[in-house]
């Protein structure tokens, strides 16, 4: 059991909305090789996870009060993990 | 291009009406000087045509100086040294013409007879001069009028755009687009709660239809529209939104016009609440000041939070629309204070027969 744990995906989730943060994680436990390791709601407590949790993967919201999914971007600098934009942002959505 | 020439028909009639002028002025000089009218016209038609020429220009004159707006001095002034200009040009032009008549057709002294008849001839020519400075005048009242009717017109238009962005604003595509991805994750996780957000995205979507085609709601439908509202936002927003209303029940039959107050709220949500981290209480008040309906509409902003660049075009809207239904009965007034931004609008107080 240890074994499998360890390999592991490491995710962080980050979005400003509630129902969002859920709706990901709902999504996201289905899959047994990802680990969630914390969900944020913000830029600023994103930045802060990142750097404590240190996760492999992020999901991360773009439009976000004070800091956006950009500016988290930015502030991580070289910390940053493997990101996956979650936006409903109809200009950033593919 | 003078306006009374600017088409081939204002010239014909303009002629035709030079021609009976000149024609009567021949004939009253032959009644006055015995002399044969036909040796009449032949002597003044070509000088009152040239009388025409010279006096149209001043068309020019007049726009330059309009009535109202010149001082009486300086309009005296411009139009006599104009018309000195013009009677002296006339008078060299008819001596001249005459004296070339006196070459060419003897024995009828033509100068004799331009001189006897010079005094009628100076009164008929600064009538002519006041009559056509007059409808110059004319012409340019009657052109403002139709300038401010065009004016109204424009502003009326400029109203039922302002009502078509509201409705647009109502059912904005971007809106639907994120409640639906709320419900999607809703659904996801509790039936029950996915119901109810439909049937609240519903009477939301009902309240705006049909309101859209009346001219009146009360303040309690309207009021009920905004909690259906911020219903739905609560979903996305989570315990970031908490909202406040206190309303005065009395109010509540006041006729409003409807999805007058959607806009600031949608607003105050967009700008204020969504701009702060922890969000915020968006707050509601109606009540009555001295005679007036007062709705107050605050909410805590943060400028470096906010996620959108600011039209303001929601609250010029409302306030275009207000207009159009109060005139300067009703005010919107915005106030930032202290990280909170308060909408407060002013409107007066109208039940169901008075509106």
């Amino acid at each position: 059991m240890t074994d499998t744990s360890a390999e592991k995906i490491t995710v962080l989730i980050v979005d400003d909305e509630p129902h969002a943060r859920q709706g990901l994680q709902t999504a996201l436990s289905k899959f047994e090789q990802l680990e969630i390791v914390g969900l944020c709601e913000n830029g600023l407590q994103a930045v802060k996870a990142v750097n404590e949790l240190k996760p492999q993967l992020l999901f991360l919201d773009i439009q976000m009060p004070k800091l956006d999914g950009f500016d988290v971007l930015e502030l991580l600098g070289e910390q940053t993990p493997f990101v996956i934009f979650v936006t409903a942002f109809d200009e950033y959505a593919v | 291009m003078h306006p009374f020439i600017n088409s081939t028909n204002k010239v014909l009639v303009l002629l035709a009406g030079w021609l009976l002028l000149t024609f009567s002025i021949s004939g009253l000089i032959s009644s006055i000087t015995d002399a044969n009218i036909f040796d009449c016209l032949i002597l003044f038609l070509p000088p009152y045509f040239l009388c025409l020429v010279f006096i149209l220009p001043n068309y020019y004159v007049c726009r330059g100086l309009p009535l109202g707006q010149t001082p009486w001095m300086t309009l005296l002034a411009s139009h006599t040294l104009t018309l000195i200009v013009i009677v002296g040009m006339w008078v060299l032009a008819g001596e001249a013409y005459a004296a070339m008549l006196d070459s060419i057709a003897p024995p009828l002294q033509w100068s004799l007879l331009f001189d006897t008849s010079l005094y009628t001839n100076l009164a008929l020519v600064v009538l002519q001069f006041e009559i056509v400075m007059l409808v110059h005048y004319l012409f340019f009242a009657t052109e403002k009028t139709r300038n401010l009717e065009q004016a109204a017109l424009k502003q009326k238009l400029l109203i039922s755009q302002a009502e078509l962005q509201a409705l647009k604003a109502t059912v904005h595509p971007h809106f639907l687009f994120n409640s639906l991805n709320t419900l999607a994750n809703i659904a996801l996780s509790d039936p029950q709660q996915a119901h109810r957000f439909c049937l609240l995205i519903a009477e939301f979507l009902r309240y705006s239809v049909a309101y859209s085609k009346k001219s009146s709601a009360t303040l309690g439908d309207e009021l009920e529209h905004i909690q259906n509202y911020l219903g739905i936002e609560r979903e996305r927003f989570g315990e970031r939104l908490k909202t406040s209303f206190e309303v005065d029940e009395n109010l509540r039959d006041t006729v409003v016009p409807p999805l007058i107050l959607f806009p600031v709220v949608e607003n105050a949500i967009k700008h204020g609440i969504d701009s702060c981290i922890e969000g915020g209480t968006l707050s509601v008040i109606a009540r009555e000041h001295e005679g007036t309906l007062v709705v107050e509409v605050s909410n805590p902003v943060d400028e470096l939070g906010r996620k959108l660049r600011g039209t303001g075009h929601g609250l010029s809207s409302v306030q275009g629309r207000l207009k159009s239904h109060y005139g300067e009965r009703a005010i919107l007034k915005t106030n930032r204070l202290e990280g909170q931004f308060v909408v407060k609008l002013y409107l007066p107080i109208l039940s169901e027969a008075e509106s």
